[in-house]
């Protein structure tokens, strides 16, 4: 623990007395404050998150603060090693902003406050990083340090190993040991060839680069031979599913992962050293990258073991910029340039913001995403805003740096991030809000059926029915199949994902003529339906918008009583605006709308022969205009075509948004049903009614004003 | 700089007092006479070789060391006439250079030798390369060179019109034969003819002098080794290599835009009160003063003139009768192929603003061109003349493709003014000139489109291919890949292989210069950079996106490696801190492994029988469909790995300090012999795969045999295809059924019984069994080319 308490380079050699001035203060307080805020993080959500399941599954019943705190603790240790270096081998502010970068990093917050598994090769990643930089790189180090920091690096490096026992993701020892290792030996022998450095310095160099390429060099042998333990050992383990990686792969972890300092990462990674830890912090850190990428094809999507290294490296950058006299202004614009593009990517596909989780496969409706989104997207412009005034403005305007000022920037928006954007994500992630609801309200012996959730999830309650079903519609039929109705009857619960649910409501409107009561998470990834409501409670299903029994009133007439093959009648149509109020005209300034058709399917729910045959299809919108139309295709609708049954009045709701060449005017406007893939004129027949002669209903002019 | 000092600086530069120029220097006009001999002479003799090319006269290997050797000669005769009559006699230190000293010839050079060879030897690529050909074609066959028409799908209205005018013209002076049935017949029986010569020069000759104009800026602002391995870099970068071997509108961009960078940095970096050098050349007792003035006015009527003739055209009508003058014409239809089944049948079409006379648009612009001129040949500030070249530069991408290329060297001017961090460079570019030669280059077609088409024209091309392309996903081919902010980058690692490492780390790097006290080498990064920032940014927030979009980074990427490179390579030989050299080394570290990890995904990523190959990613940065194979490009796997390897020796190789220059060389040398890999073996070849050329070669070459046996006139048609080289290389001289069914089976049921019983199809590889199906029983039924024709595409010969 000599490492602990050595001084930095250019401070005084003699102990500070204890009190508010002794420099180890600032970092009690700061690991305090860190402390306290984890405490507030590792209750919340209550119950895991998908990703953490795997983990939650082998200690059923304990209480997921539990399962967190190891993940806490790692990160703390991690945080405290990552500012050690910083401190020893570049500049004690240098390690401050490292602290505050990577407290604010979601690819590292999150893991610490989860019980992914994902923060054991990241921190002992960082761990061996420092621990070897600082017995390598750290000027003033003894013999005995030496030995302690590899002591450190090697405990780190087995315990990534062996913590896969207790089924954390093992990401290799050429991502956790070898990149560390390599960038303090290569950073050692590149800085010292200019350099005088001791002998001993340099011996350790060696051997630490030596070590760092053994590794890297049995892991590409592990590579060429394919799979196995040392294969899992050295590269990680071998994903499941892997789709199509390229080398960039590592560009959507940085961008959507590092956030609000993602803008930042590109330039830190090129920027001119001042120190050997500065060089070594960059080099670990593209290593890290590189290595990602390389592994990409054969980890899939996971989060870079070098995020420490990363902010660190910004942290390093931030503080060169401190003293910089004159505007840094391409500087300026290529943060705005880059921090716009991260926040419009995420404004169009919000699931991208689960990049910081490592994976993007885990089915979580955009929607419920995009609230979420909306603050990570203000985190960034914030965080943008006030980096590019820092780098921007004279440097007499900012009188303790542009560095502190940037850094400021990001940590607030860092924080709004860690403190609301990320726990709302969680909190939509967990099934929380349905097994509270169902904790709630079912009475003893009463079973819980789950489709689409890992029975994994409910691990917090043992003991309890849990009732697996196969797949959707055999959980709809086993919920619309419980006796309901009497108070004193057993009800069915079924936890679900959003994505099960039509297929179950379909089961369950074929045998009760209506949709399924949802009691509990409308918005969340988990939801709770019931086989029946009782008295006081009411059903919060999204599909009551969209599947209906009768068709409401005041709507506008479409192709005059039309049938389409006999098998589905046109209803009528109305024009709402993003809230959904029914308005007349297309809003000439934002030229967006919603046009929902109302159509239904021929034949009463008690007809014995359900409406086969209606897959296969899509509906189409076209709003006619010369030379070029506008054209929207549901090819996938929210409640599939399939699952249309007789009786069902459905709303087909378009988005739609016109082309700027669609001026203030009125347009002719058409509805019909396409063959998938909906690419050409093969159409479902208008056999009564009007038709426009190419099987599309006419549904009169649409108004842009 | 306060407004108010602006103002005072504006006024004062308004009212100042003529300049005293120096003297002018004496040209005898007989020292002139064999330089420009020699030049027209070389002329026509490159003239000669391509025009032999087109008719297949020469052969393709002949016409591969022919062409650059001739186009060679007539760099080295514009050089001697250069230096005789004075500009070129001296370099920019006042130093008598020779031709094989000068870094500019061998930016010109490395140009010619890796991308003329084979320019022409191979199909066009469809659907792009033949959608725009097959529009110049129309146009030269209408005698239309206002409203671009597109075979069966009528008015052309999805590009702005410079790059069909190029390749009409093109066509035209290199004596492509566009009529129906013409376009490949061949000088003599034997060989087919190349008209792809023709087509893609226009985009070879803007490749070469969009990155001579850039090395230019460069090397005057930087050094001339900065500009060298800038240019270098960007003539044997894939993105900028292939785009010089295709005729897209994406050339004619990003060329300008090069060449708008490249003024500008001249513009800004040289002093205001600079003026040109002047010649008087003695003709008899006469004395003639020319300087660059008049050469910029010349180059304003060159590209103003043609363009107000081409709208005058329209009260010019010819018909069998002769010439007649009248009002303006407007006639639809491809007019040997009205009365053909799927083509529009020819009619006149009522102009939309009649009122608009093309004669009155002329007088309109008249005025404008002509005090513009006036302007320009009185202008002898050298600085402003750079930033009217600029503007005109970026005017010229702008009729090529869209407001892009106004929009990137604008930001790029803005970003060097603010390193400046002074607005007085501001009145060197020429703000309000330069708006106006923009103005008048590219709105008069599009006032005559206007006036001939009214407001769909422009709500097509303006509202929905340019602002609804930026704005929102009208429609691209990316399927499931993700298009955020790594798209680009993915797509720009291939593009500039093996560069791409040195290109990121350049780029990354670049911003860390901002303290650097402001000099000229700073505010050339500034500029360069903020051009890339741009542009990246501009094509990354777009709603529509294709691989190629992103090729717009690529001039100021390539000259900022450049930059990069020729600083470490000076770096090395000078005593630096540590930090500098160890940073260098590291970064070269990077760049292997960026090099080698771009290489893993071109070269070790085979096909699985229906995806493509990772060796397929070089052609899917010029093409449409992106899930296409081009199985020939799987052969070029071994050798792209390997100029991966040996790229990624050389960068380590360039990490030492004392094998830097040497690995720079190899470096160099890799990517040279990469681009003449990928230009002369791997588009050749593959090219086939997805063109139609090998198709009609053989149709051509079964109908000779029909002929020559005694059968009647066969019928050919396009059944279920619509990519365009059906209509280019039959000269729209075919039948397009793209629904089939009933009205082919009526029009098949005609030609039999009108004695014409063997018909051609082309078609998709992929609906021939379709058509087999479709036809019913026929006495026989043939494909007559096979994959390695083309892969894409097929030919069937059945007899009815």
């Amino acid at each position: 623990m000599e490492i602990l308490v050595e001084q930095a380079p250019g401070r005084s050699s003699g102990r500070a007395r204890w009190g508010v001035g002794h420099p180890a203060v600032p970092a009690l307080v700061g690991i305090a404050a860190v402390a306290a805020v984890m405490a507030w993080e590792l209750v919340r959500p209550t119950l895991p998150v998908p990703y953490e399941l795997a983990v939650a599954a082998r200690s059923p019943g304990t209480a997921s603060w539990m399962g967190r705190l190891p993940m806490a603790a790692m990160a703390v240790l991690g945080t405290i090693a990552l500012y050690m270096f910083l401190a020893r081998t570049v500049e004690r502010r240098a390690a401050v902003y490292g602290v505050a970068i990577l407290a604010t990093t979601p690819a590292w917050f999150v893991h610490g406050r989860t019980m992914t598994g994902a923060m054991v090769p990241m921190a002992c990643s960082v761990t061996i990083f420092c621990a070897l930089g600082i017995a390598t790189l750290a000027p003033g180090i003894t013999a005995r340090a030496r030995c302690a920091g590899i002591g450190i690096a090697i405990a780190a490096a087995a315990l990534s190993v062996v913590a896969a026992r207790w089924g954390m993701p093992l990401r290799g020892l050429v991502s956790v040991a070898a990149v560390p290792a390599i960038a303090v030996g290569a950073s050692a022998r590149m800085w010292r060839a200019r350099t005088e450095a001791s002998a001993g310095a340099n011996a350790m160099a060696g051997a630490v680069l030596a070590a760092g390429v053994v590794i890297a060099l049995v892991g590409a042998g592990a590579a060429l031979r394919g799979d196995g333990w040392i294969a899992d050992v050295m590269l990680g383990t071998r994903a499941i599913a892997v789709g199509k990686t390229t080398f960039d792969a590592p560009v959507a972890a940085i961008a959507y992962g590092l956030l609000p300092w993602s803008p930042l990462v590109p330039f830190a990674l090129a920027r001119r050293p001042g120190s050997a830890g500065h060089l070594a912090i960059m080099i670990a850190a593209v290593l890290a990258i590189a290595v990602h990428a390389a592994l990409a094809p054969r980890t899939g999507s996971t989060t870079i073991v070098g995020v420490a290294a990363i902010a660190g490296a910004v942290a390093a950058m931030l503080r060169s910029l401190e003293d910089l006299r004159r505007p840094a202004l391409s500087l300026g614009a290529a943060v705005v340039a880059i921090g716009w593009l991260v926040a419009h990517d995420i404004a169009l596909a919000p699931e991208r913001v689960l990049v910081a989780f490592g994976a993007s496969d885990t089915a979580i409706p955009a929607a419920h995403a995009a609230a979420s989104s909306l603050a990570i997207r203000s985190s960034i412009f914030l965080s943008m805003a006030l980096t590019a005034v820092a780098l921007a403005v004279p440097r007499a305007w900012l009188p303790t740096g542009r560095g502190l000022a940037a850094v400021a920037g990001g940590v607030i928006a860092g924080l709004a991030l860690r403190a609301h954007a990320y726990p709302d994500l969680l909190a939509r992630l967990s099934p929380g809000a349905a097994f509270d609801a169902w904790a709630r309200v079912h009475r003893a012996g009463e079973p819980l059926g789950l489709v689409g959730i890992d029975r994994r999830a409910v691990a917090f309650a043992p003991g309890t029915a849990v009732v697996p079903q196969i797949d959707a519609p055999s959980a709809g039929k086993w919920l619309a199949a419980a006796d309901h109705g009497a108070p004193r009857e057993a009800r069915r619960f079924l936890a679900l994902t959003p994505a099960e649910l039509p297929r179950v409501n379909a089961e369950y409107r074929t045998a009760h003529a209506r949709n399924v009561p949802v009691l509990a998470g409308a918005g969340s990834a988990t939801l709770l339906a019931a086989s029946a409501l009782l008295d006081g409670e009411r059903t919060d299903n999204p599909l009551d918008a969209i599947v209906l029994t009768t068709a409401p009133a005041g709507l506008r007439a479409l192709g005059a009583g039309a049938v389409l093959e006999d098998r589905l009648d046109a209803v009528g149509w109305q024009l709402v605006d993003a809230q959904g109020r029914v308005i007349d005209a297309i809003p000439r300034g934002s030229r967006s709308a919603h046009v929902r058709i109302v159509t239904s399917v021929r034949g009463t729910p008690s007809t014995a022969a359900i409406a086969s045959g209606l897959s296969g299809y899509c509906t189409f919108l076209h709003i006619d205009h010369s030379p070029s139309r506008f054209s929207a295709e549901h090819r996938e609708l929210p409640y599939p075509m399939a699952l249309w049954r007789p009786g069902d009045v459905l709303f087909d709701d378009f988005d739609v948004k016109l082309p700027a060449h669609f001026r203030p005017g009125s347009y002719r406007m058409y509805w019909g049903v396409g063959a998938l893939p909906c690419e050409d004129d093969r159409r479902m027949h208008v056999t009564a009614g009007d038709s426009d002669g190419h099987d599309r209903v006419p549904a009169g002019v649409l108004e842009v004003r | 700089m306060s407004p108010l000092t602006l103002v005072k600086s504006w006024a004062a530069a308004l009212t100042a007092a003529p300049p005293i120029l120096a003297p002018p220097r004496e040209v005898a006009a007989r020292a002139l006479v064999r330089p420009f001999a020699l030049v027209l002479a070389t002329s026509a003799l490159v003239l000669l070789v391509l025009r032999l090319a087109v008719s297949a006269v020469l052969p393709t290997w002949s016409v591969a060391l022919l062409a650059p050797a001739t186009a060679l000669a007539l760099v080295v005769a514009v050089f001697r006439a250069g230096v005789a009559l004075g500009p070129l006699a001296v370099d920019e230190r006042g130093e008598s250079r020779p031709l094989t000293r000068r870094h500019g010839f061998w930016v010109v050079a490395l140009g010619i030798a890796t991308a003329l060879p084979t320019l022409g030897a191979f199909s066009l690529v469809d659907p792009w390369e033949t959608h725009y050909a097959e529009v110049a074609r129309e146009m030269i066959e209408r005698r239309d060179f206002v409203s671009p028409w597109w075979a069966n799908e009528g008015w052309f209205m999805s590009k702005p019109v410079l790059v069909f005018w190029l390749e009409s013209v093109s066509m035209m002076i290199l004596g492509v034969r566009s009529g129906p049935d013409q376009v490949l017949a061949g000088a003599f029986a034997s060989g087919a003819a190349h008209p792809e010569w023709a087509v893609r020069m226009p985009a070879f000759v803007l490749a070469v002098v969009g990155a001579y104009i850039l090395y230019n800026g460069v090397s005057r602002t930087c050094s001339r080794r900065a500009g060298f391995a800038g240019a270098a870099i960007l003539l044997t970068m894939p993105g900028y290599a292939l785009l010089s071997h295709q005729a897209l509108t994406d050339m004619p961009l990003v060329a300008s835009v090069a060449a708008s960078l490249g003024f500008l940095l001249r513009a800004l970096e040289t002093s205001a009160e600079a003026h040109v050098s002047r010649w008087s050349i003695r003709l008899g007792g006469r004395v003639v003063t020319v300087h660059a003035g008049h050469a910029m006015a010349l180059v304003l009527l060159v590209l103003t003139v043609p363009q107000l003739l081409a709208v005058l055209a329209g009260h010019v009508h010819v018909d069998a009768s002769g010439v007649h003058l009248g009002a303006d014409r407007l006639m639809a239809g491809s007019p040997n192929a009205c009365t053909l089944p799927g083509q529009p049948v020819c009619a006149r079409v009522a102009i939309a603003h009649a009122r608009l006379p093309p004669i009155l648009q002329v007088a309109i612009w008249t005025p404008i061109v002509t005090w513009l001129t006036a302007q320009l040949a009185s202008e002898t500030r050298a600085a402003r003349l750079f930033a009217i070249a600029a503007w005109t530069a970026a005017a010229l991408g702008a009729m090529a493709k869209g407001p892009a290329a106004l929009v990137v060297p604008a930001a790029a001017a803005m970003a060097a003014i603010a390193a400046r961090r002074s607005p007085r460079p501001l009145l060197r570019l020429e703000l309000l000139t330069g708006a106006l030669v923009v103005v008048v280059l590219v709105a008069p077609w599009y006032l005559a489109v206007f006036a001939r088409h009214g407001r769909v024209f422009i709500d097509e091309l303006v509202m929905r291919h340019m602002l609804g392309r930026t704005l929102e996903h009208l429609h691209d081919t990316n399927g499931t890949d993700d298009v955020g902010i790594a798209y680009f980058l993915k797509q720009l690692g291939y593009a500039t292989f093996p560069w791409s490492g040195i290109a990121l780390v350049a780029a990354l790097a670049a911003p860390g210069h901002d303290d650097s006290g402001g000099s000229r080498r700073a505010r050339a990064r500034a500029l360069l950079f903020g051009a890339t920032l741009l542009a990246f940014a501009l094509v990354s927030s777009m709603g529509t996106k294709f691989h190629h979009y992103g090729l717009l980074v690529l001039p100021g990427a390539a000259m900022i490696a450049g930059m990069w490179l020729d600083e470490r390579i000076a770096e090395a030989g000078s005593n630096r801190g540590a930090s500098r050299s160890a940073a260098s080394s590291a970064a070269f570290t990077a760049a292997a492994l960026v090099v080698l990890l771009v290489a893993r995904d071109v070269a070790l990523v085979p096909s699985d029988g229906h995806a493509p190959s990772g060796t397929a990613r070089f052609l899917h940065l010029m093409t449409y469909r992106y899930d296409r194979r081009w199985p020939s490009t799987e052969a070029f796997a071994p050798a792209l790995g390997a100029v991966a390897i040996v790229a990624a020796v050389a960068c380590g190789a360039l990490a030492l300090r004392k094998w830097r220059a040497r690995g720079a060389v190899a470096l160099g040398g890799c990517a040279i012999l990469g681009s003449m890999l990928l230009l002369d073996g791997y588009l050749v070849r593959a090219a086939a795969d997805g063109g139609q050329r090998g198709i009609f070669e053989t149709y051509y070459r079964a109908r000779t045999t029909d002929v020559a046996r005694g059968t009647r006139a066969s019928a050919l048609v396009a059944y279920q295809l619509n990519w365009k080289g059906e209509n280019f290389y039959s000269g729209n001289d075919i039948a397009i059924f793209i629904a089939s069914g009933a009205p082919m089976r009526t029009y098949l049921d005609a030609k039999k019984r009108g004695g014409e019983s063997i018909v051609y199809f082309v078609t998709e590889r992929g609906r021939v069994a379709g058509l087999r199906n479709e036809l019913g029983e026929v006495r026989s039924f043939t494909e007559l080319a096979d994959r390695d024709v083309s892969y894409e595409f097929a030919l069937v010969r059945a007899e009815l």
